[in-house]
């Protein structure tokens, strides 16, 4: 009787909130008609189960409208998915820019090389003097057009791991796994290569990425969580990286940097 | 939007595959009220629970091509949702929010007097409050479960099935749901 009695108690909450088949409810009310404890505990826990159900039937309307509703989901869509051809579309007249602007003044560098010096900028001094300065004059060329590259280069890699911060918060369920696993094969792997390009970019740089440092290391530690994930990791580590990036607000301080490091 | 009456959800999902934006407003008709019922219900706030219907469009829009065709459109609406809430929830919690994270010492010790008998008197703005206060020393389980059972209307079934839980995880964590709402809604009560 003790035990039935426990038993029978533990599923109260389940008969006032009337998800027991009708044999099981059967038993235990049954007992409850026999012991005043049950009844009173099972008074209380009716009266709650009908509080909860009236507060869940009030009317509750969105507090927007429809056609706001989905304006806000189109545009969230359009700043997220296509953010990389967004992104893209942004960045795209600058690195353009850059390379028109790098081209041209390789070209001039050609034409100065190949043709010689000109009467117009034939030196006033001698042919040691001139032959020295176009060396410093080149050099300072070729300095500038590799901070420009390797601005350049910053900048995509910025963009590509801004594409693996977004992509890896929609990440699908894993098939065949429970359900709060999610599939990260593809941004765990893109971390990885993108982890290597950026040790390359660094080392190369010579200080024309100090500027872009600060962001560059963030990055690079949420990427290394993220090289690190499992191929079915669980939807909570995915989703405690996707709010680190948003409380550091990490992707619009890539879009800031990454403006800054293609700008003329 | 009357073109698209009849149109079944797995046919609009399939459009949406196809890059289909129109095909996502009908979805959005036909599931956003439940959506936000079901986020209010866990959050408890109106803004939460938008940001949370928005947030569960948005994935069904990105995830379309990821979604199984035969998966029925609401029920997976309703795990993302869910699963959304639980997560704001959390963070809100983190973050030290006073809407959220009262444990139940501190709510045992607040003065609240006014909102004695508020379970007798459900059309108030105490009884709402007593159910909040009832709602807020739940786990996020215990929560996850009386949200989808009262505001989804969903079987214990279809709950265990949404969390990814088994049956009997769903049951002991109603009954415990329960029995914990009421000690503290109890002494609210007096």
């Amino acid at each position: 009787m003790t035990f039935l009695h426990f038993r029978y108690r533990q599923r109260l909450g389940l008969l006032a909130l009337s998800s027991l088949d009708a044999h099981e409810a059967d038993g235990i009310l049954k007992h409850v008609a026999d012991c005043a404890s049950c009844q009173a505990e099972l008074a209380e826990l009716s009266k709650l189960a009908s509080a909860l159900r009236a507060d869940a039937a009030l009317d509750r309307p969105l507090p927007i409208s429809s056609g706001a509703l989905r304006t806000r989901v189109l545009a969230r869509l359009r700043t997220s998915s296509p953010e990389s051809a967004a992104r893209a579309s942004r960045l795209a007249p600058a690195m353009g820019a850059l390379g028109l602007v790098g081209i041209g003044l390789l070209a001039g560098v050609l034409v100065t090389r190949l043709s010689g010096p000109t009467s117009e900028s034939a030196p006033a001094h001698g042919p040691l003097q001139a032959s020295a300065d176009t060396a410093v004059n080149d050099a300072a060329f070729y300095e500038r057009l590799e901070k420009t590259h390797t601005r350049a280069n910053a900048a995509r890699y910025l963009a590509e791991a801004q594409d693996i911060l977004i992509q890896v918060r929609a990440a699908a369920d894993c098939p065949d796994s429970p359900r709060d696993r999610v599939d990260v094969t593809v941004e765990a792997q893109t971390s990885r290569t993108l982890l290597k390009r950026r040790a390359a970019l660094m080392s190369g740089s010579r200080g024309t990425l100090v500027a872009a440092q600060g962001v560059m290391e963030e990055v690079e530690g949420v990427l290394r969580q993220v090289a690190e994930l499992p191929k079915c990791t669980r939807r909570k580590d995915v989703d405690a990286i996707a709010r680190t990036v948003a409380r550091r607000n990490l992707l619009m301080k890539i879009d800031l940097v990454a403006q800054e490091l293609v700008a003329p | 939007m009357d073109r698209w009456n009849g149109v079944k959800d797995t046919d609009l999902l399939a459009r949406l595959r196809g890059g289909d934006e129109d095909a996502l407003s009908p979805l959005m008709v036909r599931h956003e009220r439940r959506l936000y019922g079901i986020a209010y219900g866990y959050l408890r706030n109106s803004e939460d629970a938008l940001e949370v219907v928005q947030d569960a469009f948005v994935r069904l829009f990105q995830q379309s091509e990821r979604i199984d065709a035969r998966a029925e459109v609401g029920a997976w609406l309703t795990r993302v949702a869910i699963n959304a809430a639980i997560d704001r929830y959390r963070q809100k919690k983190r973050r030290g929010s006073h809407e959220v994270g009262v444990e139940t010492e501190d709510l045992q010790h607040l003065p609240a007097r006014h909102e004695r008998d508020a379970l007798d008197n459900l059309h108030t703005d105490d009884s709402r409050r007593a159910i909040e206060r009832g709602l807020r020393v739940l786990n996020e389980r215990q929560r996850a479960v009386v949200t989808l059972r009262h505001f989804a209307d969903l079987s214990l079934d279809e709950i265990a099935s949404t969390l990814g839980v088994r049956l009997g995880t769903v049951k002991s964590s109603l009954n415990r749901a329960l029995a914990r709402m009421k000690t503290v809604m109890g002494e609210v009560r007096g």
